[in-house]
Formats: structure tokens, C-alpha cells, sequence
């Protein structure tokens, strides 16, 4: 959405999973996680720490776009309802040495037991207001007040991802961006909410979690107040990769989104022959 | 030497004995092994199976044991034999004699295994056997625990039975790696192997010996000279009635037929199958077929999947004669005592001919001079196959397999189990040293080793820190989960509802897949439903049920791979076959078959027909390659082996996938390479790709394509664990293994999965030069329309092969939107006409509905300047930035008159004006997917360059 100056409001940056907001020289990004790798641990599942490769990916962001303020829009940690060792040793290095002029986060549903774990400015999950921006993580209803004039509202929570099946039957996800509109409901809902602000769906930051399919034929269980009760035209919100393309519609990609319940069986070979099984 | 001479080493008391149980002359292998076993040397004794290869080698070392003892340098209270095979269902006979004997002559003899009991367990850790018979996998533990460590430091003596599969196999790399990890406590010892009839006996040896030590190697000649056929039967009118009772095809029945018949009319036979499946759909067709016919004999089934007690149960029954057919599968290549079997049959070709030496190596009895073998054969390729398999036996050419090298897993396993050994652990340059003792990791190198080391720091598996490799938290678990190499999948065991009793195991792949209550599936033959399945304590419930079809037997397993020699003898039959028939005519063509390759006359015709069903087709042979389309399917017939048709059908398809931008299905057996195609494509194009592959890339290629497929996913899933990535009990099915291997790309874990598949399941050398001699000419390429011959390849499991993004589908979807994108269009001659519509609706629009031109603009609603232009009547003044904008709309509207529906997807696409547009559409593009492929690149350059999105 731009205003009349044709100077983007909110742009992704190319190539990431990051919103810039140019006039206010800032960096939105959401669902980190960071302390994931510990619940895949726990899971079974052992890798090492991707954390210090998120920090890299935000220090270039800063870097290319001449920010100077980052704004997480929650899930910054993963745990809950405590802490875990992970979380505790990297939150509070996180930041340091990024050169920003500041940091700040609003609450995500992960968002809790920081205490003592970051110094940085933390709001409230109804969201914070920059400029004509409004900014929350999309668990919690919007307040009155960061809704009312708004001309774009920015959330995350749902790590949405576009499904695309091929003829053959092959499927491939990816994370994407959503940009869609309020409905009328929600005009009904929200006093002065005007009738063109836009409203974005950010892809999660962290490239380990998984995602919901926006585009699933059964119209894909979106979380939130706002999806759960129908105030996001959804059939219309358009689609774009992380790397520029515009997808179209949900309701023209809704043909692509595969089944949800189809276990496609993959070829299973079977190990090789060993003395004492055959 | 006399006969008498090579026991008169033994000393008396040890004579006695055996003279008691009746053993007064050596055999054969005996008196070839023991005077080099006696005399203290490594040796690798090569004989057939029942050849009394353990006696050979028990003789001669409990009399050194004796002897041993008697003059003192023996410890007491400490293990001083250790006899390692890899059967988890001992030769119960003969660890019961080995007991005995033991007993008599004062040697304590135990087994230990997975399934010894705790109290036996606990009583050999107090009073240590003198010899201790075990697993691969208990060797492992056998250095856990202080008394079992301290057990261990006594070991004078190792036998390694089956030796040469574990050569083969990253179990024996394991082992390997074990025995060195002996010798660092116990000193050196003397090593024995015993090994079945196989091709490579040096590369045996050395993995034996291990580096440095020299091992003699023994051959027992095989006596025993084998009468080999190949029979095919055709359906007979009773094979009609039969087929209806199974609920198969009349040629299924004279199938079975033609087993059964010689099972009743022999004594004991055995029936090799080469998986487990078809075992399990065999057993199923005889149960129903004895339900009606009085004459069909009792056939009992063995496999791996089996649970112990139906194994046993079935190896008694064929021992006692009760049942006379025992059907069975590879597992059965071994010891294990059933007895003596009179005839081997075996169901369709067995594909390698190790494999069929061993497998008739079961059928005869000790004094016998003769071994029988019989192979039924189906169709025209299986007759062929086996037919060659039978004339490489007789010439003696057995397959020389490749042996793993530098096993990354392995080491990392042993790495941990190193660090578990000792208190301190270990200094990474001891263990190098003591790794590389071992014959796969000979040539590993310092580079190697650390990187693995590192890796499983950073996985919390051992610590490595100032040189050193000790434990951490994680080891004992990691290690506990690991004992053993073996990729298995969780299993689950299958109850029987009715007796509480389990029957079999499952995968948990199979499980994943299919299982749910109510599927019916087939174990032991028979058919049952399931009732329920417990994922938490890894049952599954079930009762046995009458009817089965639909009933899938549970086991998709690998087929054994065909080797390139033996598919070049295919190539090579096929040829001369046709060049006789051409020369000599068909009678005394079919009589050569019968009489070069043991066929009975119906199989000599089977393949004669073949060779003359092509017709006006090219027979592709051994000197030729067809390349051949019908419809949407491409099939390359080459009879160059499984592991080389997989690399190159894997490559080719991988390129066309990449190049169409959808998916390919892919199907490989040793003579075709199967492609399923999205539309029909020109024989040219697969030709082009197919010569374009230039050899020296093929490494790089599958190293690029190979990392999407299933096969590698599954490959990668299994050595994550082993690297204490995946802990056992997360499932194959829940793991996003694509983004596993975005985490791990580069690493050690990553290309020890990669250098797995390209040894085991390719043939990158065989490729390379496939396609060499394709370049040069070599190797003819000849293109035709779909051949007999082609479609007797055409089969139903299918891999897909698919390109890393969906292209097609995304171009497909980038299409639609533009098709629905908001246009203006308006006449740019009498500029009195305009109309805002979507694009797919702009396309009937040719002619202004006014003034009847040609002319019209198009540009995006939202486009003030150009909307405000297109309004201007003619001959009105335009200001400079709007004479511009006519001249763009001009453009844009002589770029519609000449691509029309084109020019207006490219002018509806995001920042592309019309001389991008242009750009676009004057370039020549192969194909529609290109032309939106450069409209997709296009856009994509905007966003990244200007704008993401407005």
C-alpha cells in the first residue's frame, strides 16, 4: 500500500523473511524461536544451534538496509511455560553488537518468563503502533487503538507457507508472504478501521518451523481472533514466495493445495539382504 | 600327508574323544585347514556350506587351547575363544555338540546373544567361558562393564564365521573396528574365517587380517558337481482349474505347479525366493490350494520377519520330513541346520550367481557328488537371466562385490564406543592409529577423522576437547541405541489375538503406510485383519481372517541387484539367439538353447518366441540400445545391470524434470530404464539429453540429484541416527527429511549417506562408461516406437522424480493471476472508446467497437497519466509527459496487434512496461513454460531491484 508519495508504507526484503519499513527506518521480522533446536532435541531429533545464523541473517538485513530500529514481532523464544538452558544462554547475546539505536518486542504466545533474559523493551500482544503501521503477533485482538487509522496492520504467528502439487502428484511447500483486506465484519468490530488498510501475514523468521499451507482446499486452519472470526477476506489475500513471486489469490491457488489427508507413499526400499533376515 | 597324519597333531585325550563320537577321519576342508590353523597362522578357510567348515576350525583350536592350558599360558577366570557369527538363530545342533564336546574335554563352551537370559548372562560374568560364542552386535557390549571388559583381555583365538558377508557390509566394518579395539586389550590373537564359495577371496583375506597381518588363504575345492535347470512351464488345463481355486493367472498356477510337483515326487526340497513378499504370496496360494487338493504336500515358510518361535518351528518340521518343502529366502543361504535338503528350487531367476552357487550349495548330502538345482522361470527375461546365471556357474564366474570403504557412521559408532571404553577416553591420534588398523578404514585420513569427530561433538554424542574423546550425558544413550549398523526401523510386533502369541514383525515403514484397523495383510501364508495397533508399546493386534485378496504381504523389500555381466549375457543371448535363428532356423536354434544353458524345451521356445515377437522392431542386445516412446511412456531398453541403469535413469530424468519443470516417473530393472512422462515428448529431445551428459559430470550430477530422492532421504534418515542425529524412536514418517538435509548439507553425515548410494545402490564407473561408448557410437542408439520388448518392461511402482521448486505448477499459477489482472484498454486512434476489464477478457477485444482500428492500449487502471492520455480526444495538445505515454501506449498497443494473447500476459505483469514486454516477447522461446518462465523473471527482477510489491 503506498501513500500518495508512492514511497512503500511496508515492503518485504527481497530474498527474507523481513518487513522494512523504510520511513521509519526499521526491521519487523516474527517467530524466531530461538531455543527450538532443545524441543527437537527432546523430541529426538539433535542438531545443532541455528541461532547464531539468524543473528548473522539480521545483522546483513541491518547491514543492506540502512535500518536502525528492529522490532520482533513475538515468539522471540520458543519454550513455555519456563526457560530452557538454550534459551538462557542465547537470548541475552542475541542483540548485542547488531548496532542497532534499539530493539523491541511484542508479545507472542512464546513469549513468556523473559525475565532477566533480555534487556530490551517489551509491549503488550495488543500491538504497538509505528507511524501509520500497526505491529502485533496476531495471537491476541488488536486494540482499539493501534487499529483506528492504521493503514497497514502486520502480524505473524501463523508461519504461513503456499502448497503447490503437480500433476504427478509431487508436493512442494514453501513459506510466502499473505497480504489481504479486512472484511466487513470487521468494520464492525473496529471503529475507525479504514476500509483500505492492508493487512500482512509474515512468513516465520526461523527457516526450521513448519508451516500452514494457506492455500489447503479445506481452507487451512488459520490461528488468531482475527481469522477465527472471519475478519480477513482470505479467499482474496494474495500470495508471494519469499523470492518476489506474486502467487495470485488463495481462492485461484486453492486447486494446488494438494489434499490434506493423502500420505503420498513414497518408494520404500527395504534394507539389503543381511544373513538372518532375508 | 596321510589321512591319519592331520589328527595325529591333536593331542590324545582330544583324539579320544572325537574317536568316541565317531570322528576318526577328516573331511576334506578338514585336512586342507587344520595343519595351517594348528600352526598358529591367520587363515581364511573357503569351502561350500556343510562342507564342516566350524569343525575344521574347532579341531584344531581347542587342541591349541588344550595345549595351551596345560602348559600354564593360559589366565583363568578369562574368555580365551571368541567364535563371532552372525546368526541370531544359532545352529542349535551345533552350538549344542561344540557344548558337549566341550565339556567332555574340559573347555567350558556358552553362548551369548540377544536373547540369553539374565541369569545366564549374570552366570557367565562371574564365571567366564572359556569359549564364547556370539553376535556381531554382543562383541560391542562384551567391552561395557568391568567384568565383561576384564573377560575379554584373555582372548587368544577369533573365529569369524560367514566372513565374507561381513566384509561386505558395514556390520563387518563395525567388527572390524572391534577386533582392533581387542587387540589394544588383549594383545594380538590368531584369527580365523570361515567363508562360503565366493569371487573376491583376497579382499576377504585382507579384511580378515586386518592391515599388517598375513593370512593364508584355504580352499576346499567344491567337490560337489552341480546339475543345474531352468525350466518354464506353460499353463495346462489342470493349471486353469488351479488358477481358479488361487484366484491368480493360469500362468501363476503351472508356476506353483511346477514347484509343487516336484516337491512331492522328492524327498526334502527347498524353495528360494528372492523376497520376502513373494515368499509370504507363495505360502498364501499353497495354503488355499491344500484347503482343496488332498495330494499338495505340507510347505512350511521361513524368513527374518518371522518371529523365533514359527522359525523354529518350521526349520523342525522340514528337519523331521513332517513338511517337505520349506519355502525360504537369503537367511536360508547360511547355517542353519534343517537338515538335508535333496533339491533346491528356486523361483525365478536368483539374479546373482554367488547367489545361486549358495543356494544350491544346499541341496545334497555330505557323501553326494551331485547338488540339484532347479530355477522356474516366468517370463522371457527371467528365463533368459537365469539361463546366463546357470552358464556363468558352470564356467565359474562368480561377481566380485565392492566392499565399503570408509563407512562414516561406523566410525562415528565406534568413536563413541571408544569414548565409553575407558575412563579418560581416548587421544584422538591413538584412535586414528587404532581405527585405521582396520582394513575399511585403511585409508582414512587425519581430515576425515576430525571432521566425523567434530560432528558428533556438536551433536552431543562424545566430547572432543584438547585432543581427547571421552563421554558425555548423551553417550550411553546414543551407544544403547546404536549397538547395531543394521538400518532397522522400529519394528512392531504382530499378536495373535486367538493364541496372545506374536507371529512376525513389521516395519514400522509398512505400518506408517498401510496399517490401520481392519487392513488385512498376509504372515506365514495366511491371511489376517488387523484389530488394533498400540504405537506406544509397538504391537499390532490381529486375527487371522479366510480370504486373501486384497491381503498385501507386508515386506517391500530391495530386490537383489542383477550385475552388469550377467545383463550383458542377457544382451548377448538375445543377440545370438536371433543371429542362429536367422543361420540355422528355429529348430536347432532353440536345441543350442537347451543344450548351452540347461533349459528344458518350453523355455528354449519362451525365448524364442520373444526374439521373434520384436518383428520389424530393433531387438535391443548387449551391442545395441533402443530407444523407444509409446504415448507419454519412454523406455531406454540397455541391458547393462540394475546399479547402471539406476545412475543413468536417475541423471536422465533429473534432467528432464529440470528441463519440463514437472515431475518424472522413474522405474529402472536391469534391461530398461522406464520413464513416465508428463506429455509426449520427441525422441530427440530424450536423445539430446541422453548424449548431452557429458561422463566426467556424473559424479557432480547425482551428488545434485540425488539429494531429493526418496531413496536418499530414506539413506540419510538411517545414517542421521547413526550419527546420534535422530534418536531411535523418532519415526521416518514424522520427519521433514528434506529440511535434515538442509541442516546438514556438507557434512560427514551428509556424504557418508551420499557415498552409500552411489556404491551400494549405483555404479558410477559403469555409467560413465555406458555413456562413453554412447558419445562414440560406440554403443548404437536406435529410436522406435514402443517395442514389444519395451513394454514387457512397464510395471506399477513408479518413483517420481521431481524438480526441487514446482516450476510448472508455479508458471501454471503465475498464468491464472496475470489472466485475471485488472487492465485498461482503450482505442488510441479515435481515443473516444475505453474500457477497464481483466485480462483474459482483453483477449476478445481485437477491434475498436467504434472506429473499428486495430490500435488499442493497454495499461493498469491505476495508471493516471496513461488513463488521463488515453481520454485526450484527437489532435488535443499532449504536454511532454504525456506525448511520452501516448508513445508507450502506442507500443504497447502494436505489441498486442502483433503477439496478441502474449503480449498481453507480458503487459499485465508486474513492472514490466512495454519495453520489457518487448524484450520479452521478440526473444524465441522453446516452449509456453519458458516464455511465462521469462515473465516470472521478469517480475522477480522488479521486486528485487524496486519494488516488492506496490
Amino acid at each position: 500500500m503506498t501513500t500518495n508519495d508512492d514511497v512503500p508504507l511496508a515492503q518485504p526484503v527481497f530474498g527474507e523473511r523481513a518487513l522494512l519499513l523504510p520511513q521509519a527506518s526499521t526491521i519487523v521480522v516474527g517467530d524466531l524461536h530461538i531455543g527450538l533446536e532443545t524441543h527437537l532435541r527432546q523430541a529426538g531429533v539433535n542438531i545443532p544451534s541455528q541461532t547464531q545464523r539468524m543473528r548473522e541473517r539480521l545483522a546483513k538485513l541491518l547491514h543492506d538496509t540502512l535500518a536502525r530500529r528492529i522490532i520482533v514481532i513475538g515468539d522471540l523464544k520458543h519454550r513455555i511455560p519456563r526457560s530452557t538452558q538454550q534459551e538462557a544462554i542465547e537470548l541475552p547475546w542475541f542483540f548485542h553488537g547488531l548496532g542497532t539505536d534499539s530493539v523491541e518486542l511484542v508479545r507472542g504466545n512464546h513469549d513468556v518468563d523473559l525475565q532477566g533474559l533480555i534487556d530490551i523493551k517489551v509491549h503488550d500482544a495488543g500491538g504497538i503502533r509505528v507511524g501509520d503501521v500497526a505491529l502485533l503477533h496476531g495471537h491476541e485482538w488488536p486494540t482499539e487503538e493501534i487499529i483506528q487509522d492504521a493503514r497497514v496492520v502486520v502480524t505473524c504467528h501463523n508461519h504461513p507457507a503456499v502448497m503447490l502439487v503437480d500433476a504427478l502428484g509431487h508436493r512442494h511447500k514453501e513459506a510466502c508472504w499473505v497480504r489481504a483486506r479486512f472484511t466487513q465484519a470487521a468494520q464492525e468490530r473496529y471503529d475507525r478501521l479504514r476500509p483500505d488498510t492492508e493487512f500482512i501475514v509474515m512468513p516465520a523468521f526461523n527457516e526450521l518451523t513448519g508451516g500452514t499451507a494457506i492455500n489447503a482446499p479445506e481452507g487451512g486452519r488459520l490461528l488468531g481472533p482475527l481469522f477465527g472470526n472471519g475478519l480477513i477476506d482470505i479467499e482474496n489475500a494474495r500470495l508471494w514466495t519469499v523470492d518476489g513471486v506474486d502467487l495470485g489469490t488463495v481462492k485461484s491457488l486453492r486447486k494446488y493445495g494438494g489434499e490434506e489427508k493423502a500420505p503420498r507413499k513414497p518408494r520404500m526400499f527395504g534394507r539389503k539382504k543381511r544373513p538372518g533376515d532375508g | 600327508m596321510t589321512r591319519e597324519d592331520v589328527f595325529s597333531m591333536l593331542s590324545p585325550r582330544w583324539r579320544e574323544h572325537l574317536a568316541a563320537e565317531g570322528i576318526v577321519h577328516p573331511t576334506r576342508a578338514q585336512r586342507a585347514a587344520m595343519p595351517v590353523i594348528h600352526a598358529g597362522k591367520h587363515v581364511l578357510l573357503i569351502a561350500p556350506t556343510g562342507m564342516g567348515k566350524t569343525e575344521s576350525a574347532i579341531l584344531p583350536l581347542f587342541d591349541l587351547l588344550l595345549r595351551a592350558r596345560e602348559r600354564g599360558s593360559i589366565t583363568k577366570g578369562k574368555t580365551s575363544m571368541l567364535y563371532v557369527t552372525p546368526l541370531r538363530a544359532l545352529n542349535r545342533d551345533l552350538m549344542g555338540r561344540l557344548h558337549e564336546w566341550g565339556k567332555a574335554i574340559g573347555i567350558d563352551v556358552r553362548v551369548r546373544h540377544g536373547d540369553t537370559t539374565g541369569p545366564e548372562r549374570a552366570r557367565q560374568a562371574r564365571e567366564p567361558p572359556d569359549v564364547l560364542i556370539t553376535t556381531p552386535e554382543t562383541v560391542q557390549l562384551l567391552f561395557q562393564g568391568k567384568k565383561l571388559a576384564e573377560m575379554i583381555t584373555g582372548v587368544r583365538w577369533v573365529v569369524l564365521d560367514e566372513v565374507h558377508e561381513l566384509a561386505g557390509d558395514k556390520r563387518g566394518a563395525q567388527l572390524a573396528v572391534a577386533l582392533e579395539r581387542l587387540v589394544a586389550k588383549a594383545g594380538e590373537f590368531q584369527r580365523v574365517g570361515l567363508s562360503a564359495t565366493v569371487g573376491d577371496a583376497k579382499e576377504v583375506a585382507a579384511y580378515l587380517g586386518g592391515v599388517g597381518r598375513d593370512v593364508k588363504i584355504v580352499r576346499v575345492p567344491v567337490s560337489k558337481k552341480l546339475d543345474l535347470q531352468v525350466v518354464s512351464p506353460k499353463p495346462t488345463a489342470r493349471d486353469k482349474r488351479v488358477a481358479d481355486i488361487i484366484m491368480a493367472r493360469p500362468d501363476a498356477a503351472a508356476f506353483l505347479d511346477a514347484a509343487l510337483d516336484r516337491i512331492r515326487t522328492g524327498k526334502q526340497t527347498l524353495l528360494f525366493v528372492n523376497t520376502r513378499e513373494t515368499a509370504e504370496v507363495l505360502m498364501a496360494r499353497i495354503r488355499l490350494l491344500r484347503e482343496k487338493e488332498a495330494s499338495i504336500p505340507e510347505v512350511v515358510i521361513h524368513h527374518g520377519s518371522l518371529a523365533r518361535d514359527v522359525r523354529i518351528a518350521a526349520e523342525t518340521r522340514f528337519k523331521q520330513g513332517l513338511a517337505r518343502g520349506l519355502i525360504c529366502t537369503s537367511s536360508m543361504e547360511l547355517g542353519i541346520d534343517i537338515g538335508e535338503a535333496d533339491l533346491v528350487l528356486q523361483m525365478t531367476s536368483p539374479r546373482q550367481v554367488t547367489r545361486l552357487v549358495q543356494r544350491v550349495g544346499r541341496a545334497g548330502h555330505k557323501h553326494d557328488l551331485v547338488s540339484n538345482g532347479v530355477i522356474i522361470a516366468q517370463d522371457a527375461d527371467d528365463i533368459a537371466e537365469a539361463a546366463v546365471i546357470v552358464r556363468h556357474t558352470l564356467d565359474d564366474k562368480m561377481e566380485r562385490f565392492l566392499h565399503p570403504r570408509k563407512p562414516m557412521d561406523v566410525l562415528a559408532n565406534q568413536l563413541a564406543a571408544l569414548a565409553m571404553e575407558r575412563h579418560g577416553g581416548y587421544s584422538d591420534l591413538e584412535a586414528l592409529a587404532l581405527v585405521r588398523r582396520a582394513h575399511p578404514f585403511r585409508d582414512l585420513t587425519l581430515d576425515e577423522f576430525e571432521g566425523v569427530l567434530k560432528q558428533l561433538s556438536s551433536l552431543w554424542v562424545v566430547r572432543y576437547e584438547n585432543g581427547r574423546v571421552t563421554m558425555k550425558k548423551r553417550t550411553r544413550d546414543y551407544f544403547y541405541q546404536n549397538i547395531s549398523m543394521i538400518p532397522d526401523e522400529r519394528t512392531y510386533r504382530v499378536i495373535d489375538l486367538a493364541s496372545r502369541r506374536p507371529i512376525a514383525t513389521l516395519s514400522e515403514g509398512f505400518v506408517a503406510s498401510f496399517a490401520e484397523p481392519g487392513a488385512t495383510f498376509i504372515v506365514q501364508g495366511q491371511p489376517w485383519r488387523i484389530a488394533e495397533i498400540d504405537t506406544e508399546e509397538l504391537e499390532v493386534k490381529v486375527a487371522p481372517i479366510k480370504d486373501p485378496t486384497g491381503a498385501i504381504p507386508s515386506w517391500v523389500g530391495e530386490e537383489i541387484p542383477v550385475p552388469y555381466g550377467v545383463a550383458q549375457g542377457v544382451g548377448a543371448l538375445r543377440r545370438e539367439l536371433r543371429d542362429r535363428v536367422t543361420s540355422d532356423g528355429e529348430e536347432k536354434a532353440a536345441a543350442w538353447v537347451q543344450a548351452t544353458f540347461h533349459t528344458d524345451k518350453d523355455a528354449a521356445w519362451t525365448l524364442l518366441e520373444s526374439i521373434e515377437g520384436q518383428g520389424k522392431f530393433e531387438l535391443p542386445t548387449d551391442k545395441t540400445i533402443t530407444l523407444e516412446i509409446g504415448g507419454s511412456v519412454c523406455v531406454l531398453n540397455a541391458c547393462l545391470g540394475t546399479q547402471v541403469n539406476e545412475t543413468l535413469g536417475r541423471i536422465i530424468a533429473s534432467l528432464l524434470t529440470a528441463r519440463l519443470g514437472i515431475s518424472v516417473g522413474l522405474d529402472i530393472d536391469p534391461y530398461r530404464i522406464v520413464l513416465a512422462l508428463p506429455t509426449r515428448i520427441p525422441h530427440s529431445t530424450i536423445r539430446e539429453v541422453l548424449q548431452g551428459i557429458d561422463p566426467e559430470h556424473v559424479p557432480t550430477l547425482l551428488g545434485l540429484v540425488l539429494p531429493g530422492s526418496t531413496y536418499m532421504k530414506f539413506r540419510l534418515f538411517h545414517v542421521a541416527r547413526k550419527f546420534g542425529a535422530l534418536d531411535r524412536n523418532v519415526d521416518y514418517a514424522r520427519v521433514n527429511v528434506g529440511r535434515l538435509l538442509d541442516v546438514f548439507k556438507g557434512t560427514p553425515l551428509h556424504q557418508e549417506a551420499l557415498r552409500e548410494v552411489l556404491e551400494d545402490k549405483l555404479d558410477v564407473k559403469g555409467a560413465q562408461d555406458a555413456l562413453r561408448k554412447l558419445r562414440s557410437g560406440e554403443l548404437p542408439l536406435v529410436e522406435q516406437g514402443l517395442s514389444p520388448m519395451g513394454e514387457a518392461g512397464l510395471d506399477k511402482r513408479i518413483e517420481l522424480i521431481a524438480p526441487s521448486r514446482a516450476d510448472r505448477t508455479l508458471l501454471e499459477a503465475i498464468r491464472n493471476r496475470l489472466m485475471d489482472e485488472r487492465v485498461l484498454i482503450g482505442c488510441l486512434n479515435c481515443r473516444a472508446w475505453k474500457s477497464e476489464t481483466r485480462v483474459k477478457r482483453a483477449l476478445k477485444t481485437r477491434k475498436c467497437p467504434r472506429c473499428g482500428s486495430i490500435l488499442i492500449g493497454i495499461t493498469r487502471p491505476w495508471n493516471e497519466l496513461g488513463t488521463r492520455v488515453m481520454q485526450r480526444a484527437k489532435g488535443s495538445d499532449l504536454d511532454e509527459e504525456e506525448r511520452k505515454e501516448l508513445q508507450r501506449l502506442t507500443t504497447s498497443a502494436n505489441l498486442v496487434a502483433d503477439h496478441g494473447e502474449r503480449a498481453l500476459l507480458a503487459l499485465a505483469a508486474r513492472g514490466v512496461g512495454p519495453e520489457t514486454a518487448g524484450r520479452i516477447l521478440h526473444k524465441l522461446h522453446e516452449s509456453e513454460d519458458a516464455f511465462l518462465r521469462a515473465i516470472m523473471e521478469a517480475e522477480v527482477n522488479y521486486a528485487r531491484t524496486r519494488q516488492f510489491w506496490n
